[in-house]
């Protein structure tokens, strides 16, 4: 699922074009629905938000901007946003999955080692994001974790692991920084 | 509006990355895409290279096989052709929630019937059934209100849009508001604090207006706070339009008739 390769479907479902939107769908629901369930950690509530968010998806295409970043970035972001959005319904939901983000590293109990999915290029970077996240310093690990998965603001993870704020921001800072040199840009064919 | 001082770039850059993480809130948003504009195509590409890595870190995770039956409630919900699915398309979990609460109910009601020394039961059943319901109704007041909030940010952050800045006249020197148009669309945004008290009866009407032409851009009420929200549809503004907020009597009208409290002049 090379980002190249959805960005033209992505541009066509923003014209409204259906069969763009079935074909968007075969090439990234596998990720998507990889991602609700990590961040949710129940297979029913990743169904219902991957639902929300394909229909997001169609109803909001034409925001789309490729100057401003890739189509699996603009996809992953809004998925997690969602994602977000249902832990935050339930604040008691969204601490206990913050416990599991915070304690289980990857991969958790819910990403069992099975047959590859995806392409050779896909496993491969996904694997070099993973390198990548062991790489970091724990703690930095754990607040961008923590933030990205577990749907904690960085004033919330402040709180939770007892760490000064700005502490904390500077770590998901670093993090970030960090990740960005070591996954530099992969050339598209 | 309090201004804070000139942000570090480090400061920028923890804003940048609060800004995709969805954190910051609509004024922290609005002075968050201000900075970015002042910084100009270096802080475009910054932000474009958190992204791009927020979305790398996605890929950590395993993939994941869908339940089948999904595909088809997505392309049904967008009204492709495809055959209608099995189950209901929409708040599948609200209906597990009913649903339990309804077999609840039945079993409740038997056990009463049964042996009234389960009388007792039957009451707690009814009481978790009043509670799962509260929290059904909560848990979707929150997703309605964080489904919102993020449709404003994306409006507002759209390639293209517009900002006008809206400004106290004297009838309301408190009040401030900004109008967000996405380019092309006819969409856009109002946002407003400090808006005077407004009567049962009364409604505030956003105005286009051009060389003595007023078009209605919409009407809304404010909050007990003095904040307003407006989704505007449809609005062809004419070149070199200012936009107006007044107050008119509900439901309101045609064309202004009362005071200018808000003007983009």
């Amino acid at each position: 699922m090379p980002s190249h390769e959805i960005q033209p479907l992505l541009l066509r479902v923003a014209d409204g074009d259906a069969g763009a939107m079935a074909e968007l769908y075969d090439a990234t629901a596998v990720f998507v629905f990889g991602i609700l369930r990590r961040m949710l950690w129940s297979t029913e509530s990743a169904e219902e938000v991957a639902q929300e968010v394909y229909i997001q998806v169609w109803r909001t295409a034409r925001g789309y901007d490729p100057g401003h970043g890739s189509a699996w970035s603009w996809l992953a972001l809004l998925t997690r946003g969602r994602a977000v959005g249902r832990m935050r319904a339930d604040g008691s939901y969204r601490d206990a999955i913050a416990d599991l983000v915070l304690h289980e590293p990857f991969p958790g109990p819910l990403d069992p080692v099975g047959p590859p999915r995806g392409e050779v290029a896909h496993l491969e970077r996904a694997e070099a994001v993973r390198e990548a996240l062991r790489a970091l310093p724990g703690d930095q690990r754990r607040a961008l974790e923590l933030a990205f998965f577990g749907g904690l603001t960085q004033r919330e993870i402040a709180y939770r692991i007892d760490t000064p704020l700005p502490t904390v921001k500077s770590r998901i800072r670093t993090a970030l920084m960090r990740l960005r040199e070591r996954l530099a840009p992969v050339p598209e064919q | 509006m309090i201004r804070p001082a000139k942000m570090s770039d480090d400061q920028f850059e923890e804003q940048a990355i609060s800004h995709l993480l969805g954190e910051l809130d609509v004024n922290g948003e609005i002075m968050f895409q201000e900075e970015l504009a002042r910084r100009g195509a270096p802080a475009g590409a910054m932000l474009r290279e958190f992204r791009e890595a927020l979305g790398e870190l996605a890929l950590a995770v395993a993939p994941a096989d869908p339940p089948p039956a999904l595909r088809a409630r997505v392309l049904w919900s967008i009204g492709a052709p495809v055959a209608a699915p099995d189950a209901p398309p929409a708040a599948p979990r609200t209906f597990w929630i009913w649903a339990a609460a309804a077999m609840m109910t039945a079993v409740a009601v038997g056990l009463g019937v049964w042996a009234g020394r389960l009388a007792d039961e039957r009451d707690e059943l009814r009481a978790h059934v009043g509670r799962l319901e509260e929290r059904v109704a909560a848990a979707e007041t929150a997703a309605a209100s964080s489904s919102l909030l993020r449709e404003d940010l994306e409006l507002m952050a759209a390639a293209g849009s517009t900002m006008h800045e809206l400004h106290g006249t004297d009838p309301a020197p408190e009040a401030g508001g900004r109008v967000f148009l996405s380019a092309g669309s006819g969409r856009g945004l109002l946002i407003a604090d400090g808006l005077p008290a407004l009567g049962p009866d009364r409604v505030y009407a956003l105005w286009a207006m051009e060389a003595g032409d007023a078009r209605l851009a919409g009407v809304f009420r404010s909050d007990a706070a003095g904040r307003g929200r407006l989704e505007i549809e449809d609005l062809d503004l004419p070149a070199g339009a200012i936009f107006a907020l007044t107050e008119e009597p509900a439901p309101g009208g045609e064309r202004p008739t009362g005071p200018i409290l808000l003007s983009s002049r």
